[in-house]
């Protein structure tokens, strides 16, 4: 019983948030940074706790697993159309996706992190459900990785394209490369508003980053992680 | 007839889904399953083994809806607002400067192809 009210009210509130947002499409009003912030806000305030909560909602959670094995369908789609370009886009990925994370090592090491903080920022170049995956493979804070992403999706959304002009990058292509792989979801929805081109380049980005980095951040942390130690 | 294909599509993914982590299991690799499904469907497509008719529906609905499911690991974080309070500083830095460092380091490089458009 309350595990059914638990979902309607989770999905209700996402719809509700869904439709804000249609109505006011800033990254402000990202329908996850809503939901997040008004469930732990209601969590909070009514003292019920997250592990109930999340028990509850597991039916809503079983879904996240097949979403992200669904995302080989537009990468397929795509891939017919900018076959030319998928090399370069692998590359891209791979570069943004270690710079990403050699840069978070880095700055975790210089303010003396501990190792469970570090772990949980090391896959922060991806969509928060990969996220999610990932820095619970290496041991980190899944939630709190996700709530970084999301909220370095919501900069990206913000400033992403402003700050690209002002780098002199003007091709619809590489803007929507740069930001499908440092602001993931949202900024390829900025992407996507922007220009066509830059949101097909956006989402593949997007695609290719989430799955190089399941493959190459836990080696590139183990190889930091021995250079330092 | 279109209305099954939710099921036909969902019945494919799942067996990705589920194929991923029989392999996963069996070669002990600490990669998530989930993206080892998603190449395992990327491939079944490219080398036209699956039409992409019969995963349109189900892949489209599944990812248009991905936010929402993602929304009860999302509010985890709760349970570790000290460890959030006690980092304030490095979390503050690395929202701000990892997007910018990232946005400019792959923005450079993009811009270095050549596109057809």
């Amino acid at each position: 019983m309350t595990s059914i009210l638990v979902c309607i009210l989770t999905i209700g509130l996402f719809l509700v948030a869904r439709q804000v947002y249609k109505s006011w499409p800033s990254p402000l009003l990202n329908p996850v940074l809503i939901c997040i912030t008004i469930i732990t806000l209601v969590l909070l305030l009514t003292g019920y706790k997250y592990p109930t909560y999340f028990q509850a909602s597991i039916p809503i959670d079983w879904f996240l697993e097949p979403a992200v094995v669904a995302l080989a369908y537009p990468l397929y789609q795509q891939y017919t159309h900018i076959k030319s370009a998928f090399k370069l886009l692998i590359f891209c990925a791979f570069i943004g996706v270690s710079v990403s994370t050699i840069f978070a090592y880095a700055l975790c090491v210089f303010m003396q992190a501990d190792s469970d903080l570090t772990s949980t920022m090391m896959a922060l170049s991806v969509t928060s459900p990969i996220t999610l995956l990932i820095t619970e493979s290496l041991g980190g804070v899944p939630s709190v990785a996700a709530a970084m992403v999301i909220l370095i999706g919501v900069f990206g959304g913000v400033f992403g394209l402003k700050l690209l002009t002002l780098l002199n990058i003007s091709q619809p292509q590489a803007k929507g490369v740069a930001l499908g792989v440092s602001c993931h979801a949202i900024g390829t929805a900025a992407a996507m508003e922007y220009h066509p081109l830059a949101g097909a380049f956006a989402s593949v980005a997007m695609i290719l980053s989430a799955i190089i980095s399941a493959f190459w951040v836990p080696i590139l942390f183990t190889i930091l992680n021995s250079l330092y130690a | 007839m279109e209305k099954f294909n939710y099921i036909i599509g969902m019945f494919y993914v799942l067996i990705c889904l589920y194929s991923a982590k029989m392999l996963i299991l069996l070669t002990g690799l600490n990669i998530p399953a989930p993206l080892v499904g998603l190449i395992i469907l990327f491939l079944l497509l490219k080398g036209r083994i699956l039409a992409p008719q019969r995963l349109a529906a189900t892949c489209q609905s599944l990812i248009a809806y991905m936010a929402l499911f993602f929304i009860p690991v999302g509010v985890g974080f709760i349970e570790h607002l000290q460890l959030i309070a006690q980092h304030k500083l490095l979390i503050l830095s690395l929202l701000f400067l990892l997007p910018c460092l990232v946005l400019f380091s792959v923005g450079k490089l993009a811009a270095k192809g050549k596109y057809r458009d």
